[in-house]
């Protein structure tokens, strides 16, 4: 109870505080830090140093005692001092976003940034973190550049924005922290998650109702049966069944067309979100079995092809179906 | 370079920190050392040693179990060795006690820092023990190395280590010294915010005020300086430098004692709070007293204080309201002309001529066969002081124990003694006279200091003496002038029989060595320095400054410094900014080109160019010619260009331009990778 009432004030303090650093920092691919965009303040160690000082000047006052008064003031200055030395261990460092990550809901993504350092001064003791939790510790010496890739974890399909990335360091003495903000403008890439298809769905892949025959072109061995109860209508041979009136299903096992379309509204009923896990499912059994497949998405069609590419093309479509983007734009 | 260079937080701490923060440790704990009860210093250093070790070599740390047995059983041994008595040295053995405990427990970054901050307050600890110029340089050497421990925490990569961070610390250090010089002067120095409760067991310095015969003489075993006095004008003769300290009256047939009757009298006349600092006047003198611990300071007689921080008692002595514990300065006015003459009071002629019953025949019986033969006690003080003068007395420093009837085996056996059997012994003749005696403790002498106008006196420069009441006023009467001049005209190393007896005890002591005369000029100018140091450093307290300030000008009061050093921050932050942006304005001129050329470089690093940040544009296309001639020949190119606009921008290529060229180069770099793979 009371600590709702805590929590409230300091959650709102919180979204202001984090709604007025996303306007201060724009979306960007490069960042150079510098005045305009670096944070510093004490960090708890510098804290603790601060009420020593007083403790010691106290002492000082109390004993009289000239040399603690001096012993004071260098430690103060030297406090003082490092707040410049902090800002210069971030200042003129350049992050560019070099890979905005992609991949499976679920899985990991990966964030590639490339830290440049300026040209006559090191960097020697940065962290960067897209989540507080999972800091990565690098260094960047003059005149060099670092690669630091951040892991982002996916959780719904689609494109990403990446997270505000933090940038700190506490060099030279720890006593104070200097940070900084990167918000990617780049936009990370989440692709359906690979869920098998049940059984009684895979029939539905051969699409073409009107024309089996196309349909089934690629197909070199066909079973020809007894319709069953459950069957999908549209393998039923209904020219057969018009001239003979018997309920023939032509029955073929999956993976056998070649190419082979998988097609997005080959699942009637079935949600679109789950429609396009099938579709992942299926694709990354294609690859396996190395049967070169198509991917077909209303007006779109990808392929036929095979390998990493076409792979790769065909994930993207699925990620970007239903948001505005480079595929569907 | 470019390549991946992820390291995770780890909580190991590296063993330049631990280096750096033992060392430091070191250095901090020397001011302790002397003073620190003894199991207290081993168990100290041969914990911060193991947990070096532990750090450094991986020597097995003890584990939680003997932890908590350490701390209890040394938080016995603590208690019990205190004993509930609460002084300063209780306090700092305490806090060297916490520091010592926690060595065992230096594992992570947060323990460090902790270490940390429990031994920058050891450096202001260390302050109230020691105050030298030598023993300060090692507290900011310390300080340092502990900083340099700091920067060694942080984790990530530390280029050229040790060089680097302590040229930090240097380069830190240098630019601090302004403002900390700035803040030092003008800080406004304010009393005691409440009383803290400074109780010392320490009587190692100077003597205590009970005097028995003999005590006097372990003092002429060390040659820590005492006090040092400035004059306004000329130096007194030596036999004049008779500097009091302590009167003592009651005797108990061993030992002289402090009467405690005497009030403090309230300062004579109006007290000059700005005599601090100031030029001393002709008959004006300023002692520079070293820690005491006691409440008593020295004086010439016939002078009154000038400055407020001492008042004078009853018996012409003064005293400080509270304990000695730092270094302190006083200045006092020699009256020119001597104090009217007064009465003695029944009570008090009654108190000085008082002696235990019995004891001593033969002594008595000399004495009151004195007192017949001569009438007045001037002539009995002049026969006394004949009496040492004619008689083979000895001046020692190892005088024979005296046994029951202590004055008699001195008169009239051993006749050897040091400067209190002396005077106890005349007092004692002349108190049986029935002529009012009493025994002077403090300093007599001095060495003339570097620049001749200052005296360094020292501890065995320690002296006793009789001032006999004669008719009018008390009159200095010192049996040590008769039996031994050249104590009291060159001082106690020409005075004493045996040479070999002066500092025989003490073969560090720099003054033993005076005799030779570089030794002496050496000693003579450390001790110029230092007197400079304590005069004008560790001196430098609240009526020196508002005194100084005050010279300047009548409205600058405490308030006004601290306005003052408030700009003084402000000036100096102010500084420090302009100076960064300046910085960074110099940046930003040239960062256009720089990022260019850095990025082209990391463009050649991918296809296995590697270069440097110094290298020339054509040095490094040279490079990339030698391994491939079309990327070389582009390369060159794009040097050439560079080049251009670095030294005539108006007419050589536009950035602009070079920008696009390298999306050009971009391309041709992708193309040859493609090529290759």
């Amino acid at each position: 109870m009371i600590s709702s009432l805590i929590s409230t004030p300091r959650r709102l303090l919180r979204q202001r505080w984090q709604h007025w650093v996303d306007q201060r920092v724009g979306r960007s691919d490069r960042v150079c830090f510098e005045q305009r965009n670096i944070f510093i303040v004490p960090s708890g160690a510098g804290l603790v140093f601060c009420g020593l000082l007083v403790v010691m000047l106290l002492t000082g006052i109390n004993y009289q005692n000239s040399l603690i008064y001096l012993l004071t003031f260098l430690l103060g200055t030297l406090f003082f001092l490092s707040i410049v030395q902090t800002y210069q261990s971030l200042a003129g460092l350049e992050l560019i976003v070099v890979e905005a990550g992609e991949g499976e809901v679920g899985s990991l993504s990966r964030i590639g940034l490339r830290f440049i350092a300026d040209n006559d001064r090191d960097y020697p003791s940065l962290t960067v973190a897209a989540d507080p939790r999972h800091p990565v510790n690098f260094s960047v010496m003059a005149g060099n550049s670092v690669d630091v890739e951040l892991g982002l974890p996916l959780r719904r399909r689609g494109p990403v924005d990446l997270p505000r990335l933090r940038i700190e360091t506490r060099f030279p003495f720890g006593l104070l922290k200097a940070w900084s903000w990167g918000r990617p403008l780049s936009r990370g890439l989440a692709w359906p998650a690979a869920i098998p298809c049940p059984p009684e769905r895979v029939g539905t892949l051969a699409a073409d109702e009107g024309a089996p025959s196309s349909a089934l072109a690629g197909v070199d061995w066909i079973d020809l049966r007894p319709y069953r109860q459950g069957d999908p209508l549209q393998r039923v041979q209904w020219k057969r069944y018009a001239r003979s009136e018997d309920m023939v299903t032509a029955d073929w096992q999956a993976g056998l067309l070649d190419p082979d379309w998988l097609d997005l509204e080959a699942f009637p009923g079935v949600d679109v979100e789950l429609r396009l896990n099938y579709l992942a499912h299926l694709i990354d059994l294609r690859e396996l079995s190395g049967k070169p497949y198509g991917l077909k998405m209303g007006p779109r069609r990808y392929g036929p092809g095979l390998g990493a590419a076409h792979r790769l093309s065909c994930m993207r479509a699925l990620a970007w179906h239903g948001f505005e983007g480079p595929a569907n734009g | 370079m470019g390549s991946l260079d992820v390291k995770h937080k780890g909580p190991a701490l590296r063993a330049f920190s631990v280096n750096w923060l033992f060392f430091g440790f070191a250095l901090l704990i020397i001011p302790q050392w002397a003073r620190l009860p003894i199991w207290l210093a081993l168990v100290t250093s041969g914990l911060a040693i193991w947990a070096w070790a532990g750090a450094r070599f991986g020597v097995r740390m003890p584990g939680r179990a003997l932890r908590v047995l350490m701390v209890l059983v040394l938080a016995v041994i603590f208690a019990v060795t205190v004993r509930g008595r609460f002084t300063v040295e209780a306090a700092s053995d305490f806090f060297v006690l916490t520091v010592a405990l926690k060595w065992l427990e230096l594992r992570s970054r947060r323990d460090l820092y902790v270490l940390f901050f429990i031994l920058c307050y050891l450096a202001a600890v260390n302050f109230l023990f020691r105050s030298s110029p030598g023993w300060a340089l090692l507290d900011f050497v310390g300080i340092l190395s502990l900083f340099n421990a700091l920067q060694g925490s942080q984790g990530g990569h530390l280029k050229r280590g040790m060089l680097q961070t302590w040229k930090r610390m240097g380069k830190l250090f240098l630019l601090a010294l302004p403002l900390v010089i700035g803040l030092f002067i003008f800080f406004p120095r304010i009393g005691p915010l409440w009383s803290v409760p400074l109780v010392s067991d320490r009587g190692t310095t100077g003597f205590s005020d009970t005097v028995a015969p003999g005590d006097i003489s372990h003092l002429a075993q060390s040659d820590r300086r005492a006090f040092r006095v400035r004059f306004g004008g000329a130096l007194p003769p030596p036999r004049e430098r008779y500097w009091r300290g302590l009167v003592l009256e009651d005797y108990d047939g061993r030992a002289w004692r402090e009467r405690q009757s005497y009030s403090p009298l309230s300062p004579p006349g109006k007290v000059n709070e700005e005599a601090g600092a100031g030029p001393l006047p002709a008959d004006e003198y300023e002692v520079l007293m070293e820690p005491t611990y006691q409440r008593w300071g020295f004086a010439l007689r016939d002078s009154v204080p000038v400055s407020s921080n001492i008042s004078a008692m009853g018996n012409g002595l003064i005293r400080f309201r509270r304990p000695v514990d730092t270094t302190v300065r006083y200045r006092m006015k020699r009256l020119s002309v001597a104090p009217l003459p007064s009465r003695l009071s029944a009570a008090v002629r009654f108190r000085d001529t008082a002696l235990p019953l019995g004891g001593n025949p033969e002594t008595r019986a000399w004495a009151l066969s004195l007192r017949a033969r001569y009438g007045t006690p001037r002539a009995v003080v002049a026969a006394v002081l004949n009496y040492f003068h004619t008689q083979p007395f000895y001046y020692t420093l190892n005088p024979p124990k005296l046994g029951a009837n202590p004055m008699d085996t001195l008169l009239f056996q051993t006749r050897q003694g040091f400067c209190a059997h002396y005077a106890s012994a005349t007092a004692y003749v002349l108190r049986v006279a029935g002529i009012p005696a009493r025994l002077v403790v403090g300093y007599q002498g001095g060495e003339v200091g570097a620049d001749g106008r200052y005296l360094i006196v020292r501890q065995y420069d320690a002296h006793a003496w009789v001032e006999v009441w004669l008719g009018q006023r008390w009159v200095r009467v010192d049996p040590t002038a008769a039996i031994a001049p050249e104590r009291i005209e060159r001082g106690l190393q020409s005075a004493v029989s045996d040479p070999a007896d002066f500092l025989a005890d003490n073969w560090m002591a720099p003054s033993r060595y005076n005799n030779i005369a570089w030794v002496r000029w050496i000693n003579l100018q450390m001790d110029a320095f230092n007197y400079r140091w304590e005069r004008w450093v560790v001196g430098y307290q609240g009526n020196t400054q508002l005194a100084l300030f005050g010279h300047l000008s009548r409205h600058i009061g405490k308030r006004e410094l601290g306005w003052i050093s408030a700009g003084l921050v402000g000036l100096f932050s102010l500084g420090v900014a302009l100076w960064s942006l300046w910085r960074a304005r110099q940046e930003r001129q040239g960062e256009g080109m720089a990022r260019l050329f850095r990025q082209w470089r990391v463009l050649l690093s991918k296809v296995g160019v590697a270069s440097q940040a110094s290298e020339t544009p054509l040095q490094i296309a040279q490079r990339a010619y030698d391994l491939d001639p079309t990327l070389g020949r582009l390369s060159m190119n794009f040097a050439r260009q560079l080049n251009s606009h670095y030294y005539d921008s108006s007419r050589g290529t536009p950035e602009r331009e070079l920008w696009r060229q390298l999306k050009r180069f971009k391309r041709s770099v992708r193309t040859f990778k493609q090529r290759k793979t």
